[in-house]
């Protein structure tokens, strides 16, 4: 796991990890660079996503309103160019 | 070699809800699938594991979500047909609001394959913290928020009432990944059948990240047709009025007190000869 990320999951988990002298320390201790631990610490998450070059458009809805997977398969399979993605249902 | 899954949730907080059985899950399997709400926690996942495979992909605007949810479900079972011990990582609970996990699940089995859901920390769990609610108090009650919109939903003024996936609420054609006022509009008329306009409201998000902040925005609910939400954002609408005694209940009750007011005095012990 990188450096940056051991720091995150302990201020994740560790009660003692929670106070900015800390956490400060935490990234002395790691050895994470220099732009990154600026980062950790002014809360930059911007920042610290472009530097870890991650993946910036995220959804997180994963409930439909009407989850009726049955029905939707119905639809789909009226349709010879999308049914072969929904299989199973 | 039989394949298997099993759905586990990373719970909200980086680093600090995961379950040990969970953790367990990651490190022993062959295939991870991933579907995290920050580029960030996705790569934390991704640095458990070799083989770790996004579903983000899947999404795309104007496409429906169910669609997009079935593939992710087929993506997995592929996996798990061809003999794989599978995981697929969710934010949050795996459970709760989720219903890639439950239809793989449930797809698996039909196939007499094993899977389960482990619990998780979800958004609610959370949310009961972070704005001192108990659910237990005066009652809560959960909708998806364009779900409460489509169909004849009771509301108890009493209790609580959340809102879910409020950002896009009204969203028909399940292809959009937000709406915009006219439809919240909709959503607040919906609201003010039963509470008044300058009624407070939490708008609130979950901390998911270490460096990140929780949010619990207090506004009036007229004012919710040009707040600020995202994807993530939940309604928190706090009871409006004060329980009322169902009278006709409590007076059976207190017959029912009258008719056996012996049972409470009977000795433990009875001697039998």
């Amino acid at each position: 796991m990188s450096k940056v990320m051991q720091v995150l999951e302990q201020m994740g988990s560790d009660a003692s990890s929670q106070s900015d002298q800390a956490i400060e320390q935490l990234l002395i201790t790691t050895e994470v660079n220099a732009e990154q631990a600026e980062a950790v610490i002014n809360k930059d998450i911007i920042s610290l996503e472009r530097q870890l070059d991650v993946r910036l458009e995220m959804v997180c809805g994963v409930l439909p309103a009407d989850d009726d997977e049955d029905e939707e398969k119905d639809d789909e399979d009226s349709t010879e160019e999308t049914s072969n993605r929904v299989i199973g249902f | 070699m039989q394949g298997s899954l099993v759905c586990v949730g990373t719970g909200m907080l980086l680093g600090g809800h995961i379950s040990p059985i969970s953790t367990s899950y990651i490190a022993q399997a062959d295939v991870i699938f991933s579907l995290m709400s920050t580029g960030i926690s996705e790569r934390w996942v991704e640095e458990m594991h070799d083989d770790v495979r996004s579903l983000q992909p899947y999404y795309q605007e104007g496409k429906n979500r169910n669609i997009t949810y079935n593939e992710m479900v087929e993506a997995i079972l592929t996996e798990v047909r061809a003999g794989h011990k599978v995981v697929a990582v969710f934010y949050g609970h795996p459970g709760v609001f989720a219903c890639v996990s439950h239809r793989a699940v449930k797809s698996a089995k039909q196939e007499n394959l094993p899977a389960h859901i482990e619990a998780g920390i979800s958004a609610e769990d959370c949310l009961y913290a972070d704005l001192s609610i108990d659910p237990g108090k005066t009652g809560c009650i959960n909708y998806e928020a364009s779900q409460f919109m489509f169909y004849q939903r009771n509301i108890d003024p009493a209790a609580h009432l959340i809102l879910w996936q409020v950002g896009f609420a009204g969203d028909k054609s399940l292809a959009k990944y937000s709406t915009g006022s006219a439809y919240r509009q909709v959503l607040v008329d919906l609201l003010l059948e039963t509470y008044p306009s300058d009624h407070q409201v939490i708008l609130y998000q979950a901390k998911v990240l270490p460096i990140d902040t929780m949010r619990a925005e207090h506004i009036a609910l007229a004012d919710l047709v040009d707040a600020e939400l995202f994807m993530h954002t939940t309604l928190v609408i706090p009871p409006s009025e004060k329980m009322r005694p169902n009278q006709a209940v409590l007076d059976k009750l207190a017959k029912l007190d009258q008719q056996k007011p012996q049972s409470n005095h009977r000795p433990k012990l009875r001697l039998v000869l």
